[in-house]
């Protein structure tokens, strides 16, 4: 059912130029993509460039379908996404949850201050090797690197928006007698829920670097094998299409989290 | 009528790393049944603290309070509604954070947004409201818990002009109509006068209450803050109050 828009000329005219614009924008993006890919595959082709070490398009799909054939890719890819998925959520919740505790007491915040801000600038990357060691090189010492990276950027992060709620609403909601855990549930929780809507978008950048430099590190499979695999023995295909099948994922889940989030903003702009 | 509210030698300190500020000294006043006393005093006195004190969200350092079991109902600044939240969803939240969201409550909600014209936007969200708008919708959450007090912390001060002076009558009505006790602060003058049955002049820091007025306006017919305007006598109490200030300014 198509939605019917009413308002005088003006305003329609208005409306149309918006997705005109829009629709223009996406062809433009759309064309550079292209564009990027002739040149790039015909450059490699008439030796413009040396596709031993660029490889080039063709063959980098070419790869791909075999990958798909053969079911490969699906091994690799449905590993690290399970291995993303469960550092970004882990990483997320348990971010929040840290954050709230040191919301829910000064002095244990004033505490772990110190230590959070050097963590924080700490290249948490550098920890890899020691969690390998320490947790053991699988699928879980990957997870816990993931989960090192997204962490310490969660709790700093919701926990400065978790202070900065308006003292006057705190103070209303005090006069109405609210517990904390009121204070908590009804307040400084919804008032945040754009702020974690796009803490998660950070996050799952943040994660993805640690499932990345994890399966460098340690693994027999995942997309970040593929890549250095390909490395290694100097398949620069592979290496390639590890990236671009890298790209599509990332987009996957980042435009899951926009759906997620203009689902939360309709249920809570919709009227009974 | 009785006392309300007793307020007996209340002081308030503030204390930091470098320095402990007085900010209350000797604050004594009294509250009858029905009565609007206005707080009149300079930028920083120490107003909004009074109403913290009296709403129990503040210690004072000594002195005692007797509220004589009375409800109080506390008004902000600002409308502080939820923008999260829908009109009915913030007025019903005092409610819902004392468990007591019933039918009774729900039918006194019902009737406050009906007779004070927000029953068709209690649906809406806060930013569809007007800034007059949101200032009842803020006055009927803090009504819904049914106070016998209401403490007003400068609660029309965010508003223009001739929005303060609509919202000003409707509040007044409001309180009137509804039978409530109410301390409001201020410190704009006119305001004062317009409202209040007493105001009460604050001096600068350490404040104390300088003097106590009884207004007295001959007004034909109601009584609202516009026409108290009108007044013949607002002049005289407009030059009093304002000599009043004055002094107190020239003697810091
Ligand atoms: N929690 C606090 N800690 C320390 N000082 C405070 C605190 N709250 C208020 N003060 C100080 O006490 C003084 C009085 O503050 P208060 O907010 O009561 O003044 P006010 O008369 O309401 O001012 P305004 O007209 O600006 O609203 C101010 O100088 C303020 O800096
Ligand atoms: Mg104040």
């Amino acid at each position: 059912m198509k939605k019917e828009t009413k308002g005088s000329p003006g305003y329609l005219t208005y409306l149309k130029n918006i997705k005109k614009e829009s629709r223009h924008i996406l062809w433009i993006q759309l064309l550079s993509c292209v564009i990027f890919l002739i040149f790039w595959e015909v450059a490699a082709t008439l030796g413009w460039i040396d596709d031993f070490f660029v490889s080039k398009p063709s063959a980098i799909w070419t790869l791909l379908i075999k990958y798909i054939e053969n079911g490969e890719i699906f091994r690799h890819v449905g590993i690290s996404l399970l291995e993303t998925l469960a550092g970004l959520a882990i990483g997320t919740i348990g971010g929040l949850f840290i954050a709230i505790c040191l919301w829910w007491s000064d002095k244990l915040a004033r505490i772990f201050d110190p230590f959070l801000v050097v963590l924080n600038a700490l290249p948490k990357t550098a920890l890899a090797p020691i969690l390998i060691v320490w947790v053991g090189a699988s699928m879980k010492g990957i997870i816990v690197i993931a989960v090192i990276t997204s962490i310490t950027v969660t709790i700093m992060s919701a926990y400065s928006y978790f202070i900065t709620v308006d003292p006057d609403k705190i103070k209303l909601m005090q006069s109405f007698g609210a517990t904390k855990w009121q204070i908590l549930t009804k307040l400084v929780l919804p008032a945040n829920g754009i702020n974690m809507i796009n803490l998660l978008k950070i996050n799952i950048g943040m994660t993805w670097v640690g499932v990345i430099v994890g399966e460098f590190i340690a693994s027999k499979a995942g997309i970040g094998y593929l890549i250095v695999y390909g490395g290694q023995v100097f398949k620069l295909n592979v290496v390639m299409m590890g990236v671009f099948v890298l790209a599509i994922f990332t987009l996957i889940m980042y435009q899951g989290v926009n759906l997620l989030e203009i689902y939360l903003r309709k249920k809570q702009s919709a009227k009974k | 009528m009785s006392n309300i509210l007793d307020m007996n030698h209340i002081y308030k300190d503030f204390y930091s790393l470098d320095e402990e500020r007085q900010i209350l000294k000797d604050i004594n006043f009294s509250v009858k049944e029905g009565e609007i006393l206005v707080l009149l005093g300079p930028s920083g006195c120490g107003k909004s603290t009074i109403l913290n004190i009296i709403a129990g969200l503040l210690e004072p350092t000594s002195g005692s309070i007797n509220t004589h079991g009375k409800k109080i109902g506390y008004m902000f600044q600002k409308d502080q509604l939820f923008e999260w939240r829908t009109i009915m969803k913030n007025i019903t939240l005092g409610l819902e954070i004392q468990h007591k969201l019933n039918d009774e409550a729900q039918d006194e909600i019902k009737r406050l947004l009906q007779i004070y014209d927000l029953w068709d936007f209690r649906n809406n969200f806060p930013r569809e409201l007007s800034g007059g708008m949101k200032q009842r919708a803020a006055l009927i959450r803090t009504l819904a818990l049914n106070p016998d007090i209401l403490l007003l912390d400068e609660s029309f001060s965010g508003l223009d002009f001739q929005t303060r002076l609509t919202v000003t009558d409707d509040i007044y009505k409001i309180i009137k109509n509804e039978n409530k006790t109410a301390i409001l602060v201020t410190h704009d003058i006119s305001e004062a006068i317009s409202l209040a049955d007493t105001v009460a002049i604050l001096s600068h820091r350490p404040t104390t209450i300088q003097s106590v007025h009884q207004i007295h306006l001959t007004i034909d017919g109601e009584k609202t803050p516009f026409n108290a305007r009108t007044a013949p006598e607002f002049q005289d109490y407009f030059d009093l109050f304002w000599k009043e200030l004055q002094n107190d300014e020239e003697r810091n």
